[in-house]
């Protein structure tokens, strides 16, 4: 029981390409273009997720909730968004309740990929972390606490710095589950990687450039969400595919192109 | 639907809801054998029928999850086929109760979070049903002594721990369920259970009773390795067995980060870390068996707060520490000898020994079992050193980080905190608690390595791959790279690079144009003839010339898998060069040139003897053929070399078009204005 087995690169050209550029020292940026492009058709596969599409809905329900009037109606609306939470939720009931409202929606997997489960666990962790730092502590935390810092984020700007949170946080997911395949190659003395900490090195370096590329999330997120609940009063999940379909498209894009010298 | 199946089991008929798809036919004592030992206690008339359709169901299950392929790691298809569709088809007893909604609902929830596939059933009346004790035949020889807990127990250290508690601390008389172990194994089951039962004697408690179950399948079934629903069909057995002894409970003895199982790499995604034994999963069996049972069925854990290593110190602690050297956690059985117990490779061989390292018992488990030492033995290329390395820095990770950057790492924890005992916050509190002792003791182990192993380490007298040298920086600092491979080279001085740069890095090349960043150029034919041509701007090559260049020294350009084309070209290369050279002869030969003719003659005699050596002769060709082959290599090659380019640097692709950068029989690199390239 527990037991996990790891695995491997396709012997792809493509996937060959990334193994090179790690081997023979790449940048990060380079590296996450090579990966970004022989990853792509398998990506775009998989953007039609309904766990995805649940996510990004879900994530824009949370600062709506919160802009009730009190801690009854808060709660109200999260019910009706799918979160089964109590009367008085704390932080991480919040989390849990978020996981749990996708996979009821996405019961019995129907149409999930690993893009979805992914979205899933970054959208958790997104809301682990801002919450955490607004409220200054995960547990505890009383339940009007909680809803004043879910409000904070219907701001365009703080809801565009929370979206990009996510966006980066999926950005690295997803490059670090097929670069995960190859990078312990090229660990050892006289690889790429000597040691661990160098291993750990690449991998921070390439937390910052998934961050530096979902910039460009950032710049149209809150304009979208106020925009679009203002005209339909309310986002729909056709609204939030949408969304998610063109934040994903030019994440890929920026990441193809941050590697690129004449990139801006 | 790519990877979806019908399963139709029993006697049960092709259904017409599911003709689309590929059928998968399961009989019971035909190509599936279920079979447990005597259970010693004529109790078969408290056990409702619903639990032996339970078995069955459960039967089913277990072996369509082994016989349907998943359909690769999900590389390509972000995994869409490692979740399957599962039509099942399943003769029952009880029709009515398990078409029930909540029935149906709790066991798709239950096992859709077990093994991530999709779950359709369509149950059927079963025609000729079988007894239960035709699966587990309770004998008519009376009970030795009553049994007041049934736990699952699978021979590893996390449910011997469990046995210790029920039996030794306990002193309570238990069923232990467990699959029946293979022949390799059976040796080492039997001495455990011999001092098991010594220990029961010395403390005056119960003879614990063995249920071993073996499920046999033809062979043609054991398709798909990774059973993620095993649990379920040894928790439906487990359950029967306690109905029979008027118990409402099972335990599972798992440990609590196993049992969480938070991933340990980025590429474990969803059930590819087991919840074999999740919160969420054992929350699903209590309901499923409630409802089969029809009264409140409990499936505990009591070990989800106890980390591997506190269960070993536990079992130690009761006196019982000779018992570990007999308990088995490897999931390499193919591997294992008598001297060689564990191969020390996969994750639960590696999460075991750590375990008995931090608790102090490593006397008890001798390292001599192991394959593959933790600490200090090279760690072969792949997923051995793969999953050690991530053992430990994610170890290391989680030792620096706070509750909050816990969580907003590990995203999975969300799917627990409303599925054990206790608030939310408190749930969470106590999972970041756990791991951070788990960790702890990780890093202490290793530390404590290190400590011991310091000369040896900063002598470099250990192997480069054990996991010592792993974690220690003496090694070659990441600025400097070599290739894969290759060994390491001292490292070369930095020097400011200048806004043009086309010139080798290890076999690769670096490439910067006007001043923006540098990027890689992997090896490849077309890199080195731009690196030619950059090497002598406006001059007319020889296309033929250039290709004889690059092929004398191959394996400097090529990719390795390219050899046999690469042979090709430079074949046709050489034949091509030396009919030059003919052509040269006879025009020194018109003009009486005798120095020209003398070298020459010298430059085709080692043509002739490469191309004799080589074999590479072969029947003469006309003239021009060789040469528009390599013309046309050598074009082509630098095509595909400039669109790679153009993937890192859309200008300088542009900059290597015509009229700056011609192809053809005479290529040239013509540049509008000089540029002084760094080559």
């Amino acid at each position: 029981m527990g037991h996990t087995r790891l695995g491997d690169l396709p012997r792809t050209r493509r996937w060959g390409e990334v193994v090179g550029l790690l081997a023979c020292g790449a940048s990060t940026a380079q590296v996450a273009n090579a990966t970004i492009t022989a990853a792509e058709r398998g990506l775009n596969l998989a953007a039609d997720d309904k766990a995805l599409v649940e996510t990004v809905w879900l994530l824009t329900q949370l600062p709506l909730a919160a802009r009730a009037k009190d801690l009854k109606g808060f709660v109200g609306a999260l019910r009706q968004a799918g979160l089964q939470v109590s009367d008085e939720p704390g932080v991480m009931e919040v989390v849990g309740a978020f996981s749990d409202a996708i996979d009821a929606r996405v019961s019995n997997n129907g149409g999930r990929t690993d893009l979805g489960e992914m979205a899933q666990m970054a959208a958790s962790e997104t809301i682990a972390k801002v919450l955490g730092a607004r409220t200054q502590s995960l547990f505890g935390t009383q339940p009007q606490d909680v809803q004043k810092a879910l409000a904070g984020l219907a701001t365009n700007k703080q809801f565009s710095e929370f979206s990009r949170q996510f966006f980066a946080r999926i950005t690295n997911r997803c490059l670090n589950y097929f670069l995960s395949r190859a990078v312990t190659y090229h660990l050892g003395e006289g690889r790429r990687f000597a040691t661990l900490a160098q291993q750990a090195e690449f991998s921070g370096a390439l937390e910052v450039h998934c961050r530096e590329a979902s910039k460009i999330v950032e710049d149209f997120s809150g304009g979208w969400l106020s925009k679009t609940n203002f005209e339909k009063g309310g986002i729909s999940r056709d609204d939030a595919r949408g969304f998610a379909h063109v934040a994903m498209r030019k994440l890929v894009d920026e990441l193809k192109a941050g590697a690129r010298p004449d990139a801006k | 639907m790519p990877n979806e199946r019908a399963i139709l089991c029993g006697s049960a008929p092709a259904s017409g809801n599911w003709q689309a798809a590929k059928s998968l036919q399961l009989r019971l004592d035909d190509e599936v054998h279920l079979t447990s030992d005597d259970l010693s206690r004529p109790v078969s008339a408290n056990i409702p029928t619903t639990f032996a359709d339970l078995i069955e169901i459960a039967t089913y299950v277990y072996v369509a999850d082994q016989a349907v392929t998943r359909g690769g790691d999900g590389v390509e298809n972000a995994g869409a086929n490692w979740r399957r569709r599962l039509l099942f088809t399943i003769p029952v007893r009880n029709l009515e109760f398990w078409r029930k909604a909540d029935v149906m609902t709790a066991l798709v929830e239950t096992l859709s979070f077990l093994s991530e596939d999709e779950y359709h059933f369509e149950f059927v009346d079963l025609a000729k049903p079988r007894p239960i004790q035709h699966y587990l035949p309770f004998s008519k020889t009376g009970m030795p002594q009553a049994i007041e807990e049934v736990v699952l127990f699978s021979g590893g250290l996390d449910s011997l721990g469990g046995a210790v508690q029920e039996v030794v601390r306990d002193k309570r008389g238990i069923a232990l369920v467990n699959h029946r172990p293979t022949e390799k194994l059976s040796r080492r089951y039997r001495h455990m259970q011999e001092l098991l039962a010594a220990k029961a004697t010395e403390v005056g408690a119960p003879q614990p009773v063995h249920v071993p179950v073996h499920i046999n399948k033809e062979k043609g079934l054991s398709r798909e390795y990774t059973q993620r629903s095993r649990s379920f069909l040894y928790a439906s057995i487990a359950a029967t067995i306690a109905q029979a002894y008027d118990l409402s409970r099972i335990r599972f003895y798992e440990n609590g980060v196993v049992s969480l199982n938070l991933p340990l790499s980025p590429q474990v995604v969803g059930a590819k870390a087991t919840r074999t034994t999740h919160p969420r999963v054992l929350g699903g069996f209590a309901r499923i068996l409630s409802l089969v049972a029809d009264r409140p069925f409990a499936v505990e854990n009591p070990y989800i707060w106890k980390t591997k290593s506190e269960v070993v110190k536990h079992i130690t602690d009761a006196g019982c520490g000779e018992f570990i050297k007999y308990t088995t956690s490897c999931t390499h059985p193919w591997e294992l000898t008598k001297l060689k117990t564990h191969c020390g490779a996969c994750s639960q061989c590696i999460d075991r020994r750590f375990a008995v390292l931090a608790a102090g018992a490593e006397a008890l488990d001798p390292a001599e079992a192991y394959g593959v030492d933790l600490l200090l033995h090279a760690r072969a290329e792949g997923e051995s050193r793969t999953m050690l390395a991530a053992y430990v820095e994610t170890a290391s990770e989680v030792t620096k980080q706070s509750a909050t950057e816990f969580f907003s790492r590990y995203g999975e924890v969300g799917r627990v905190v409303r599925h054990l005992d206790g608030s939310a916050d408190m749930v969470a509190l106590k999972i970041y608690e756990l791991y951070q002792r788990h960790s702890r003791q990780v890093v202490k182990v290793v530390d404590e390595g290190i400590a011991a192993h310091a000369t040896a380490i900063r002598n470099r007298e250990l192997p480069d791959s054990c996991l010592l040298r792993l974690v220690c920086d003496i090694a070659i600092p990441l600025s400097v790279v070599s290739p894969t491979a290759a060994p390491a080279t001292p490292p070369e001085p930095q020097l400011a690079m200048e806004d043009f740069v086309f010139r080798k890095k290890g076999q690769a090349w670096v490439v910067r144009y006007n001043g923006k960043p540098d990027f890689i150029l992997l090896p490849s034919k077309g890199a080195a003839y731009l690196h030619l041509l950059l090497s002598s701007p406006r001059q007319f090559l020889s296309a033929v010339s250039m290709a004889y260049q690059v092929a004398r020294v191959p394996q400097q350009f090529i990719l390795s898998d390219a050899g046999e084309r690469s042979d090709k070209e430079a074949q046709a290369a050489y034949r091509a060069r030396y009919q030059e050279l003919q052509e040269e002869m006879a025009q020194a030969e018109k003009d009486n040139d005798e120095a020209t003719k003398k070298r020459v003659q010298g430059e085709m005699k080692i043509f002739a003897d490469e191309l004799k050596n080589r074999g590479w002769g072969g029947r003469p060709k006309k003239e021009h053929s060789d040469r528009d082959r390599v013309r046309k290599a050598v074009g082509i090659a630098i095509r595909r070399a400039v669109e790679n380019i153009a993937e890192y640097d859309k200008e300088l692709a542009e900059h290597f078009q015509p009229p700056r950068l011609c192809r053809g029989n005479s290529p040239v690199y013509h540049p509008d204005s000089d540029i002084d390239w760094d080559i």
